[in-house]
C-alpha cells in the first residue's frame, strides 16, 4: 500500500513531470508568495533561504540514471549551508518557527549519513528521507507569516529580531 | 489635492460614506436616510469618481481620514497602541519553556544557547516519531498479513 502511494506520487506519467515535483513545486511558489507578501523580515529571509536551497538542490541532483545511487554530494552541500542559515536565523529571530525549520532542515540532511553509512540504500528511501522533511517547512513558513500577521494586527507591530541581552 | 476633492463632495455623498465606513450596506443606509438603495449607489459611485478611488471602502476612509472621525479607527489605534505597550512593558514575561508561542510567550530573551538546544532536541524528538512510525507501519502491515 505504501509502495503503491509513493509509486502514485513520484512516477511521472507521459507527458508530465512527476506528481511529486507538481505538487512540491506548487506549495513552494504558494508559501513563498504568501511569506513574500504578507511576512516580516524573519519570514522574507527564511523564505529566500527556503527558494535558493530547493532550486540549488534541484540543480545539484546527478543525471537520471545515477541520481541518489551513491551519497549525493552537491544536495548534500546545499543542505549543509541551508542548515547554517536556517540556524543563523533562529538564534537571532524573534520567532519560534525558525526553530522548527532549522531542526527540519537537520533530520532532512540526516538521511545522507544513512546513505553514508548504509550504501545499500535503496535510491528511493535515500530520496525519501531527504525529500520528505521539506513539506513540514512549508508548513511552518506558512503558519510563521500567518501568526506574524495576527500580531500586526492586534499590536500594531512585530519585532523581527531579539534583544541581544536582557533589559532588567 | 486630496482635501480639493474631499471639499468637491456633496452633503448626500459624505453622509452616505460615512455610513459606509461604519460598514453598513447600501439596503441598509438607504432604509435608514429614506432612499432608495439605487440612490444611495449614486451617492458613492460619484463620491468614488470625485475622489479618484476605485472601491467605496477607500473612499469612505478617505473622508474618514480627512474628518478625524475614523469611527473608531482612532480608538482602535488607541487600544492597539495600549496593548503593545503592556505586552512590552508588563510584567517580567517567563521565558518559554518549549519552543512554542503559548499564553503569547516569545523567544525575545532566550539566549542562543537555549535556542540551539531546542533545535537539537526537535529534531531528535522528530527523528525519533518518525523511526517510530515507520516502525510501527511495518508491524501493522506484517501483522495484518498474518
Amino acid at each position: 500500500m505504501i509502495r503503491d502511494l509513493l509509486d502514485f506520487y513520484t512516477i511521472a506519467r507521459p507527458g508530465w513531470p512527476p506528481m511529486n515535483v507538481m505538487v512540491y513545486g506548487l506549495l513552494l511558489t504558494m508559501c513563498c508568495v504568501y511569506a513574500l507578501w504578507r511576512g516580516g523580515v524573519p519570514e522574507r529571509i527564511g523564505t529566500a533561504i527556503l527558494a535558493a536551497g530547493s532550486l540549488l538542490t534541484v540543480a545539484a541532483i546527478s543525471g537520471p540514471a545515477v541520481s541518489f545511487r551513491s551519497v549525493e554530494v552537491g544536495v548534500l552541500i546545499v543542505d549543509l549551508l541551508c542548515i547554517v542559515a536556517f540556524v543563523l536565523l533562529a538564534l537571532r529571530a524573534e520567532r519560534f518557527w525558525p526553530l522548527w525549520v532549522a531542526a527540519f532542515q537537520i533530520v532532512g540532511t540526516a538521511g545522507h549519513l544513512v546513505k553514508f553509512a548504509d550504501p545499500d540504500t535503496i535510491r528511493r528511501v535515500y530520496a525519501f528521507l531527504l525529500a520528505i522533511w521539506s513539506y513540514p517547512i512549508l508548513l511552518f513558513l506558512f503558519v510563521g507569516t500567518w501568526r506574524h500577521q495576527k500580531r500586526l494586527a492586534r499590536f500594531g507591530i512585530d519585532r523581527s529580531w531579539s534583544r541581544e541581552k536582557a533589559v532588567s | 489635492m486630496d482635501s480639493e476633492r474631499l471639499a468637491r463632495l456633496t452633503e448626500q455623498q459624505r453622509v452616505c460614506l460615512r455610513l459606509v465606513y461604519a460598514h453598513m450596506t447600501s439596503k441598509e443606509i438607504a432604509r435608514m436616510l429614506g432612499i432608495e438603495p439605487g440612490s444611495v449607489d449614486q451617492h458613492v459611485k460619484a463620491a468614488m469618481r470625485v475622489l479618484g478611488v476605485g472601491d467605496r471602502r477607500s473612499a469612505a476612509r478617505l473622508l474618514a481620514e480627512h474628518e478625524e472621525i475614523g469611527a473608531g479607527a482612532v480608538a482602535s489605534r488607541v487600544r492597539m497602541q495600549e496593548e503593545q505597550m503592556a505586552y512590552q512593558a508588563g510584567p517580567p514575561r517567563l521565558e518559554p519553556l518549549l519552543p512554542l508561542p503559548w499564553e503569547g510567550l516569545r523567544p525575545t530573551y532566550v539566549g542562543w544557547m537555549k535556542r540551539l538546544a531546542w533545535i537539537v532536541a526537535i529534531a531528535i524528538g522528530c527523528a525519533f516519531s518518525f523511526a517510530a512510525l515507520i516502525a510501527a507501519t511495518e508491524a501493522f502491515t506484517r501483522l495484518l498479513r498474518l
